[in-house]
């Protein structure tokens, strides 16, 4: 773990300390601006946020992260779509959900969930792994 | 005339000492058996010959030790035990017998099966010994139906062979007039006949459908002035006592060996165990046939011998297009597997109950089922089938999914406002230290007032004004005077409902610490309006202070403007304009609707 100029401590390691880009997917507003607190907190760039699953899927489309969190229901529709797109890509992702692990779709299943609520050291560790088991 | 007059009509008292001595004093052994081939009568020349007396209500096959002419055991074909099973009667069969004493001798055996539809209830058999014959013929009972032509010298055999008949019998001149009964008729009319009544022994006569048959039309009547045997006729006799007894007449006339009509033998074959066997199977047919439940048969191979109604309703099949077809046709490709299991199962004898399984309509579509299965035996107890009874569980499995699907619900629910109280917590806390745990609180409240708002509405929506009323009331004494809530009658869906209360708590709340609403002057005005522009509705909503201390923006940016700024404007994909103006806080929302 390197500290950043900013006082955060940084997963980045190595690439000139460069901070890991993620996009959040969540629809509750308010549940967004924690993960983006919690996020910012462990020295992650919140670089997207989207609250619906157009908007989410645009941004998976079109823009570069290092890795995102999605929410599995977006507003009553799921956000598979989204998973799919990220994949085709390449970046990882996490799900959040209220559901559990068992609300995934079955292509899915496997893939690492956050179960709502969460607390911060256990976004930590996810995000850990995901980017880890990338390498 | 072949059955002589002479011997009709018996004193009760003695007709069964009378029986056996007639019976006993036959040249020929004879024993009589029931259906399930149990021995109810023999003669004494039977016990001399089989060499020990055969006990009544033992089987003929145990009691009397009987080989195939070159000495190997009968097994399945025992004459008394054929008949019985095939309904014919057997002639002059030649066997040995092996008695108790080790003594062997040859026998001629002739079985006569009594027959109801061709069903054996029981049999006579004769038996005489080889080649000592004392006759060079033995009667078969056939001769007596008056196919053969009786000889008079062989009377008093006839007579006590029909004696020995646990059949109804009695024989009429050719006028009708009864000359001899037997007690199993006279149990069956359930009176002494008198000699010379006509036509029959029965006391009343009435058809299967109930209406009086007079006696001079009974089939036996019919039989004598036709002069041909009766069959397939039915009749219901009533005794004296009032109960009724339905039988199957076999009246036969006889002639003498010029051609000459002398008199009629009639045997009465009570039917009523028959008949109640028929009730049964026919109210459990119609069971079966109005059962809800798909009732099907199949055999050990697993072809479908019966179909009902249900079955039909369940299946969209009919009996024709299913009847001989493999029972795999209503199940799924993927289930298929499932079929040499259950026939498995069932060849072992057991039963599967309430086995929950999917099967295939006629029109492809699946249908959950619930299934039991039973081993379907034959009359000698051998599986040679299953029968298959199916319910819809349809229903029960939708409401089953239904029921998940709402504690899925709820639990998702649950856990995202849970993570919502998580993050309003650290919002609150974090930061400057302005927050504590009386606004944490409030905060708490306004959630969960929206949320009640929207439970009264299952869910439903909310209406915008009771919604901003029920926000700011609890945090301003003065609501009526000092708050304006301007706006048309306006429900929004719950997630916009949620997302403008903890908006409107957010900025009352700065309003009561900092803004118009601390002191004794100052005014909110809260308005909206709904605009169509590029095609969706837009609200337009306005928080509005004035009249109270200069405002001053704030130094750092507090939960109530990132709520505003980032939260709702996600949310409800809105543009939030937050503004600290001079003369009060300003904050325009706009949103589309959906």
């Amino acid at each position: 773990m390197i500290t950043a100029a900013d006082g955060s401590t940084s997963p980045a390691t190595g690439e000139a300390m460069r901070k890991r880009r993620v996009l959040i997917v969540e629809d509750e507003g308010v549940v967004g601006m924690l993960l983006e607190d919690m996020l910012t907190d462990l020295g992650y760039e919140v670089a997207g946020v989207a609250a619906r699953l157009g908007e989410g899927l645009q941004k998976a489309e079109t823009e570069e992260y290092d890795c995102a969190i999605l929410d599995v229901n977006l507003d009553g529709r799921p956000s598979f779509p989204i998973a799919e797109a990220l994949t085709k890509r390449g970046t990882p992702f996490l799900f959040v959900t209220g559901y559990g692990a068992k609300g995934l779709d079955p292509d899915f299943a496997g893939h690492p969930v956050l179960a709502k609520p969460f607390l911060q050291t256990e976004l930590e560790a996810a995000l850990r792994k995901l980017l880890k088991d990338r390498r | 005339m072949a059955i002589n007059a002479k011997t009709s009509g018996r004193p009760r008292a003695t007709s069964r000492r009378q029986d056996n001595v007639l019976l006993d004093n036959l040249p020929i052994a004879v024993v009589a058996c029931g259906a399930d081939g149990a021995i109810l009568r023999s003669n004494r020349k039977a016990a001399e010959l089989f060499g020990r007396k055969p006990i009544p209500g033992e089987r003929f096959d145990k009691a009397v030790r009987l080989l195939k002419p070159d000495g190997k055991p009968l097994g399945e074909t025992d004459p008394i035990a054929e008949a019985l099973r095939t309904g014919q009667a057997r002639r002059d069969v030649e066997l040995l017998l092996d008695q108790p004493s080790g003594r062997r001798v040859r026998l001629l055996a002739n079985v006569e099966p009594m027959t109801i539809g061709g069903a054996a209830t029981g049999a006579i058999g004769s038996f005489m010994q080889f080649p000592q014959t004392p006759s060079p013929h033995i009667p078969s009972l056939d001769g007596l139906w008056g196919e053969g032509r009786p000889r008079p010298r062989q009377q008093s055999d006839y007579r006590q062979l029909l004696e020995s008949l646990p059949s109804a019998v009695y024989t009429t001149d050719a006028e009708g007039r009864i000359t001899f009964y037997n007690k199993a008729a006279v149990d069956l009319a359930g009176r002494e006949p008198k000699i010379g009544d006509r036509w029959c022994v029965t006391w009343r006569l009435y058809r299967p459908d109930g209406s009086p048959m007079p006696h001079d039309q009974c089939p036996m009547a019919v039989a004598l002035r036709e002069k041909r045997p009766v069959r397939g006729a039915e009749a219901i006799a009533k005794r004296p006592d009032g109960t009724r007894v339905p039988f199957v007449p076999y009246p036969t006339p006889l002639f003498d060996e010029d051609g000459e009509l002398v008199g009629a033998v009639n045997m009465l074959v009570d039917v009523s165990d028959r008949k109640r066997v028929e009730e049964y199977a026919n109210r459990v047919a119609s069971i079966v046939e109005f059962s809800d439940d798909a009732i099907v048969s199949k055999d050990l191979n697993g072809v479908i011998n019966s179909w009902n109604a249900g079955a039909q309703r369940l299946f969209g099949y009919t009996a024709e297009e299913t009847i001989g077809q493999p029972i795999t046709m209503l199940m799924p490709p993927e289930r298929r597997d499932e079929e040499p299991g259950i026939l498995e199962r069932i060849r072992r004898g057991e039963r599967i109950e309430h086995y929950e399984t999917v099967r295939m309509c006629k029109d492809g579509s699946l249908v959950d089922i619930s299934l039991t299965v039973s081993p379907l035996k034959n009359a000698d107890g051998k599986i040679v089938g299953a029968s298959k009874i199916a319910r819809d569980i349809s229903e029960r499995k939708r409401d089953e999914r239904r029921r998940k699907l709402l504690i899925n619900e709820l639990n998702h629910r649950v856990k995202n406002t849970l993570a919502s109280v998580q993050s309003i917590c650290a919002q609150t806390f974090r930061g400057d230290g302005r927050c504590g745990p009386r606004e944490f609180e409030q905060r708490l409240v306004a959630l969960a007032r929206a949320h009640d708002i929207l439970t009264r509405e299952s869910w439903d929506g909310a209406d915008l004004q009771e919604l901003a009323g029920n926000v700011i009331a609890p945090l301003c004494n003065d609501v009526g005077n000092r708050v304006d809530i301007l706006g048309p009658r306006l429900r929004v869906r719950p997630k916009v409902a949620l997302s403008l209360s903890m908006a409107l708590h957010e900025l009352c709340t700065n309003a009561v610490k900092y803004g118009s609403l601390v002191e004794g002057q100052g005014r909110v005005e809260l308005g909206w309006s709904v605009r169509r522009s590029a095609g969706e509705n837009r609200l337009r909503l306005r928080w509005e202070e004035s009249g109270g201390p200069t405002v001053k923006p704030p130094s750092r940016t507090g939960f109530g403007t990132k709520l505003l700024e980032r939260a709702v404007a996600r949310e409800l994909r809105a543009q939030v304009q937050l503004q600290f103006l001079p003369l009060g806080v300003v904050c325009d929302i706009e949103a589309p609707l959906e």
